[in-house]
């Protein structure tokens, strides 16, 4: 080291030890009045961080369990706002689940001039346009409903009460807005000329398979609680195919009360009648 | 020192003012070697963040020192864009108007002669560039590690060494080659 260093070193070492001296009296100034500040701060200070982050918890909880609460009432179904939605004319009103638009403000007129009974108790979709009672359908019963609108189309005037008459459509797709119209629990009812061609002890596909390669319709089969389990139905029978009220799996088509299925396309609703489907005998 | 700190969190008038006593001087040595203007409000201010935020502090004396000049780097900065910076020599050390006749170990030789060797080391500093200023600073008068100054400073630790290396020795050569009649500068 030389003397020049040693020098530099003297110097920093007087330099460092001037700036870490202790406090000087002037430097103990305003004492009071800062810590008097101090106190006050401290007081007034926010809360701990932890405390703060356990109301964020609960107040995160309470949303949670808010919005929990309106998903659980949205996916209780439209039936909740039913009330709502029957009560509000405006065609901007959107029913849930729907993915029908809402008829144009024309129409809703039309339909509130000369309708009486479209206020039935329809469950899921929107409400549809009455038929006109006065339709009849021209086309033979085996026509279906679109054969039955295009005949129509062709003949002069205005086909729209073929388009909402109920020719040519199953039984079981009944519009939900008459008066007979219920949440689609109920199921057409049964031929109650039909008896069980089987045992007990066959099932249900087993008895329409039967029924299908018997010759004439089979739907009645197809209908039929021939094979099925007791515990199946929801109804309040279970042997009673002949009972009007037989609530089965309905698939929520509205059932459409009256006489039994006459004719092969007629479908009751629940899928069952496509299992009719005649298959060749060998 | 610890137990000051736990103290001072529970807002105990004596922990606050024990703590005030231990480093209140090192804050003002660190504003006026920063050339900071009104270093007494710069550090009233620090104080009152402290107080805020102690009852959320946890650790040791160590910590305490790094939080405490931490928070007096970001009130510098602060000042520093408030444009409220103003040369060091507008500062007017109130010798005669506030010196009372508190206890004090040293008598009144010994304290002007410690408060002007103080007022040449900080004139020295603040000749320096402002990082080495900086890091001479907050290594020799906050008595900072080197990872706290680079932690502070944003730097590496490297870095620091090397500003507070070369900012020593700018420090010990100013000292040294400073003509003899400006006695200032002789330490």
């Amino acid at each position: 080291m030389t003397g020049n260093d040693h020098t530099n070193a003297l110097n920093g070492d007087v330099i460092t030890g001037a700036l870490r001296s202790p406090a000087l009296p002037f430097e103990r100034d305003h004492e009071a009045a800062v810590l008097a500040d101090m106190v006050e701060a401290l007081w007034t200070a926010p809360e701990p961080s932890s405390l703060r982050r356990h109301r964020r918890v609960v107040a995160f909880a309470a949303v949670t369990v808010a919005s929990l609460g309106v998903g659980g009432i949205i996916a209780a179904g439209p039936g909740g706002f039913r009330p709502f939605i029957n009560d509000d004319k405006s065609p901007a009103t959107t029913v849930f689940g729907d993915s029908v638009p809402a008829p144009a403000p024309d129409d809703l007129d039309d339909e509130d001039d000369d309708d009486d009974d479209d206020d039935g108790g329809g469950g899921g979709g929107t409400e549809r346009i009455t038929t006109d009672p006065d339709f009849e359908c021209a086309d033979s019963d085996n026509a279906n409903h679109g054969q039955t609108v295009s005949s129509a189309a062709q003949a002069p005037g205005s086909n729209r009460a073929a388009a909402q008459s109920e020719c040519g459509k199953p039984l079981g797709s009944g519009n939900g807005n008459g008066e007979t119209g219920n949440s689609g629990n109920e199921r057409i009812t049964a031929d109650p000329d039909f008896d069980c061609v089987d045992g007990d002890n066959a099932n249900h596909g087993q008895t329409v398979s039967s029924a299908a390669k018997a010759p004439g319709p089979n739907n009645a089969a197809a209908q039929s609680e021939c094979g099925k389990p007791v515990g199946s139905g929801t109804g309040e029978t279970d042997d009673n195919v002949e009972d009007e009220t037989n609530n089965g799996n309905g698939n929520g088509n509205y059932g459409v009360p009256g006489p039994p299925a006459s004719t092969p396309d007629n479908g009751n609703g629940n899928g069952h009648a496509n299992t009719t489907t005649t298959q060749p005998a060998g | 020192m610890d137990e000051v700190i736990e103290r001072a969190r529970g807002g105990d008038r004596d922990a606050l003012a024990q703590l005030w006593r231990t480093y209140n001087h090192l804050i003002l040595r660190y504003f006026r070697g920063r050339n900071m203007g009104e270093p007494d409000d710069l550090a009233s201010a620090v104080w009152i963040d402290v107080a805020r935020g102690l009852p959320r502090f946890v650790g040791d004396e160590g910590d305490f020192r790094r939080w405490l000049f931490t928070i007096a780097a970001r009130r510098r900065v602060d000042a520093i864009r408030s444009n409220q910076r103003r040369r060091i020599e507008t500062w007017q050390r109130p010798h005669d108007s506030t010196r009372n006749d508190r206890a004090f170990a040293m008598d009144t030789a010994d304290v002007a002669d410690q408060a002007a060797a103080l007022d040449r080391a900080i004139a020295l500093v603040q000749t320096l560039p402002d990082d080495q200023a900086e890091a001479v600073l907050l290594r020799v008068v906050a008595d900072l590690s080197v990872s706290d100054v680079a932690h502070i400073m944003g730097r590496t630790e490297g870095h620091v060494r090397v500003l507070v290396h070369r900012g020593l020795e700018k420090l010990s050569d100013t000292s040294v080659t400073k003509p003899p009649g400006e006695t200032m500068y002789q330490l």
